[in-house]
């Protein structure tokens, strides 16, 4: 009997054996979260300013470096170039970082005090490499520039984002006319910018008017409609909508009658036949972009000599890009929530690296006609 | 006959309990769980109305706890209602069955921004910007099923299948769908009269699907990771999510029970894997958020002498857990959790007052954590003791009419999540069973308290319970 019984016992523990040795369990990994490492190389771009370091790199001590882990919410850690130029980062954890630097810098030559900024996306993992290099320039590039744009719509159960609006920025040291420029919102593009949707322009000569001078250092605004949108309507739906009645340009559709008209602001007017509609643009994503208006033949799209800025955004990272990297290198908005009030403006007053990415930061209320602190 | 029923009720019940702390068999005056209709871990409300003689009962139910000590992603009340039907049945002298159906219904008051029904349960969580009213309901079904084979040979079988959905009050509707086997099967062998040797194996699988909606503006979700760190999800006008667990336990028992011997014991012990992996997105494109791993250790020993008048038991049981998670991408150890609970206690249950039967039980044990989170950096220790005293009883002065109370006063050990470390609870039963005909029916209702040392809200508890035995 009890041979019996030590032989059913040894066939269950080879059944329990079996079972359990036929299930796949993960094993516990070997690597710990937070023990990573990236060293970065901060490098001075000098390419057009070899005069001032006779052509010597540059090496820029003592700036500080932000990391930020995209990955993780308030992951955020500053370091600070040694004497070499580097800024060693440790304890990180695995992931998708931006490394920033935005510094006024005291230049031992004639550039004197100087913006230098600069921006590297990376990751950061076991596969990667340690080391990297941020290329940082002085100043952004120069020029008119898509400062912000504000197309969420305020917090509302009604749809309503009539108050949508783009802001210009003179990031150059001189004067630009805005006579005879084009704002266009772009359909997805296959080689350049070949897919205009809407087409609005500015009174004016292209290139040699002089009527509608932006000033260095001044914004522009540009309001779908321009008036008060918070007392628009009877109820209390919009109280976080935005007063754009002192908006400096209006987006009108001459061939849209029922379009709203703020006598007391100029407009921009629709210049593509046949179409009936306000600028208008999408709420998840699209792309805007201003050129200076000698090629307004719409139908073979815009001529990228001609192009000014443009600025993709999308809401999903996950979205396929509607222009090349040529145009934008990246999306700004990512994240941003439909109906939130919630506005996309660039890091720094006409700060432009091509890559929206890096250029743009998420607000939470727009700001006409000025910059976030 | 009484003893095989014994014997067979305590087979199924070992085929119950699954490693998660001893469940007083002597006669609990309240419930231990009151968030959960129902859970993987146990299921109280059965273990309590398990019927120890054939018949069927009926089970209406409701009741109330207000949170008022809660953490941030708790409800700030639970009301729950439901109904219940179970038959217990001996076929034959081999076999029997157990078979319950239980329709219940759970209300989430203001929980706030959580879309997980128990937030703290999971150590990756999701969480959106709204708060309000969840509601959830679903159908439980437990089977139980027991052979003998021969006198030596005794076969279980427990099936446990739950279906379970959730809505948010908020417009437009966030959702929850959960869906949740569990089979155990037990075998039990009797080399020598007096000795039984158990042997059961049980496998779970749960699936929670999530859905967060567009409020006023698009969906906002975070990701949790450990409770301390989270990533924004890309907003849409709905995100989904999706839980799946999976879980094996393998246990083994001594059963030392002598013919004619008032003593008789137990030992036991059991050995578990739970799998935990967290997705956002739709099935066909989901993104993995991480997994984590549970990994279960147990043992306890009973010892009972019961004699005529009076019975003792005396108990204890030792737990380990294990639990570590891993990021979806990377794959690296983002936290890691060690938990230990030991316990011990001495029951009394005393039938020598005429037409009185009394329970006393008592026991008191140490329960601690360690929670190291890689992410944050941070770790979190805790190590409290818990003790437990409760007085139940049960009086017949007339033969259609039975009296039933009990009372009893609780230290509880909170979780680390927990900003403070304990609660103490007191809980009054009292109810009583009236013959009516074939049938018995018996209400009874349930007052608790819940306090914190430096607290000056409390916690209150209601239950009302109305079952119809026959």
């Amino acid at each position: 009997m009890v041979k019996h019984f030590m032989k059913l016992i040894a066939f269950l523990c080879v059944v329990a054996f079996l079972l359990f040795s036929c299930m796949e369990v993960d094993d516990k990994p070997p690597e710990y979260e937070g023990t990573q490492q990236k060293n970065l190389m901060i490098r001075l771009d000098t390419t057009s300013l070899g005069k001032f370091f006779n052509g010597q790199s540059a090496v820029l001590p003592g700036i500080p470096v932000v990391l930020t882990n995209q990955d993780y919410e308030g992951f955020v850690r500053t370091g600070y170039t040694d004497d070499s130029g580097w800024v060693c980062f440790d304890s990180l954890l695995n992931g998708y970082y931006i490394a920033s630097v935005g510094v006024d810098y005291p230049f031992d030559n004639a550039l004197d005090t100087s913006r230098v900024t600069g921006q590297q996306e990376f990751y950061v993992h076991d596969e990667v490499p340690v080391t990297d290099t941020l290329t940082v320039r002085v100043s952004g590039n120069p020029g008119l520039k898509i400062n912000e744009i504000y197309y969420m719509g305020p917090p509302n159960k009604i749809f309503y984002f009539f108050d949508q609006f783009i802001e210009l920025y003179n990031a150059s040291s001189e004067t630009i006319y805005l006579d005879g420029m084009i704002v266009c919102r772009m359909g997805s593009c296959t080689i350049g910018a070949d897919n205009v949707t809407y087409i609005f322009q500015f009174p004016g000569e292209p290139v040699t008017g002089r009527e509608y001078p932006v000033e260095p250092g001044e914004f522009v605004v540009l309001a779908q409609d321009a008036m008060n949108h918070v007392i628009v309507q009877r109820n209390d739906t919009l109280v976080n909508s935005i007063d754009l009645s002192d908006a400096d340009w209006e987006f009108v559709n001459s061939q849209d009658y029922a379009d709203t008209d703020n006598p007391d602001v100029p407009n921009l007017d629709n210049i593509e036949e046949g179409h009936r509609r306000d600028f208008m643009i999408a709420l998840g994503n699209d792309v805007v972009l201003i050129a200076d208006g000698r090629d307004i033949n719409y139908a073979d799209g815009i001529d990228m000599e001609t192009i000014i800025d443009v600025v993709e955004y999308s809401s999903s990272s996950t979205n396929v890009k509607d222009i090349t990297e040529e145009l934008d290198a990246g999306w700004a908005g990512v994240g941003a929530i439909k109906y939130s009030g919630q506005s996309i403006e660039r890091i720094e007053p006409g700060f432009d690296t091509d890559n929206s990415t890096i250029d743009f930061i998420i607000l939470d209320t727009p700001t006409p006609g000025y910059h976030h602190e | 006959m009484n003893r095989f029923i014994r014997q067979l009720m305590f087979l199924l019940l070992i085929a119950l309990s699954t490693g998660y702390g001893y469940t007083n068999s002597i006669g609990i005056s309240v419930p231990e769980s009151w968030n959960t209709l129902w859970d993987f871990d146990r299921h109280p409300l059965h273990f309590k109305t398990y019927n120890h003689s054939e018949g069927m009962n009926t089970v209406i139910y409701t009741g109330y706890k207000s949170q008022n000590i809660q953490r941030s992603f708790d409800p700030e009340a639970v009301f729950s209602y439901g109904a219940m039907f179970e038959t217990y049945r001996k076929l034959n002298e081999k076999t029997a069955l157990y078979a319950a159906i239980d329709f219940g219904n759970v209300w989430h008051k203001q929980q706030f921004r959580s879309i997980e029904k128990n937030y703290y349960a999971t150590y990756i969580g999701f969480t959106d910007t709204t708060s309000g009213d969840f509601r959830y309901n679903g159908p439980l079904i437990d089977f139980f099923f027991s052979r003998d084979f021969g006198k030596r040979v005794t076969w279980g079988l427990g099936i446990n299948y739950g279906v379970e959905r959730g809505i948010k009050d908020v417009f437009t509707r966030a959702e929850s769908r959960e869906l949740n086997s569990d089979v155990t099967n037990s075998l039990r062998i009797r080399p020598i009269s007096s000795l039984s040797v158990d042997g059961w194996f049980r496998r779970y699988h749960g699936r929670t699907a999530l859905e967060a909606v567009k409020e006023y503006q698009d969906a906002q979700v975070q990701t949790w990771f450990g409770y301390l760190a989270y990533r924004m999800e890309n907003p849409g006008s709905s995100v989904e999510m999706e839980h799946n667990k999976d879980g094996y336990e393998l246990g083994t028992g001594l059963l030392l029970e002598k013919q004619d011997s008032p003593f008789s014991a137990y030992l036991g012990f059991s050995v578990g894997t739970e799998e935990n992996d967290a997705r956002k997105g739709k099935k066909s494109v989901a993104s993995e958020r991480g997994y984590w791993q549970r990994n279960t250790s147990e043992g306890q020993i009973w010892l009972n002498y019961k004699q005529a008048k009076a019975s003792w038991s005396i108990f204890g049981t030792v737990i380990n857990i294990e639990d570590w998670g891993k990021t979806g991408i990377y794959e690296a150890l983002f936290f890691e959790t060690d938990e230990s609970r030991y316990l011990g206690g001495i029951g009394l249950e005393f039938s020598g007052i005429k037409n009185t039967r009394l329970d006393i039980m008592a026991r008191a044990g140490k329960r601690s954590w360690d929670y190291r989170n890689y992410l944050k950096a941070q770790n979190l220790t805790r190590e409290e003791n818990e003790w437990r005293v409760s007085f139940d009883f049960d009086i017949h002065p007339f033969p259609v009419v039975s009296y039933t109370g009990g009372i009893s006063a609780e230290k509880v050990p909170l979780h680390f999540t927990w900003d403070i470390p304990s609660l103490t609870c007191y809980f009054v039963q009292a109810g009583f069973e009236y013959q009516w005909g074939f049938n018995r029916i018996c209400p009874t209702l349930v007052w608790g308290v819940e306090n914190a040392d430096g607290l000056d809200d409390k916690n209150t508890i209601w239950q009302i319970r109305l079952s119809v035995k026959r």
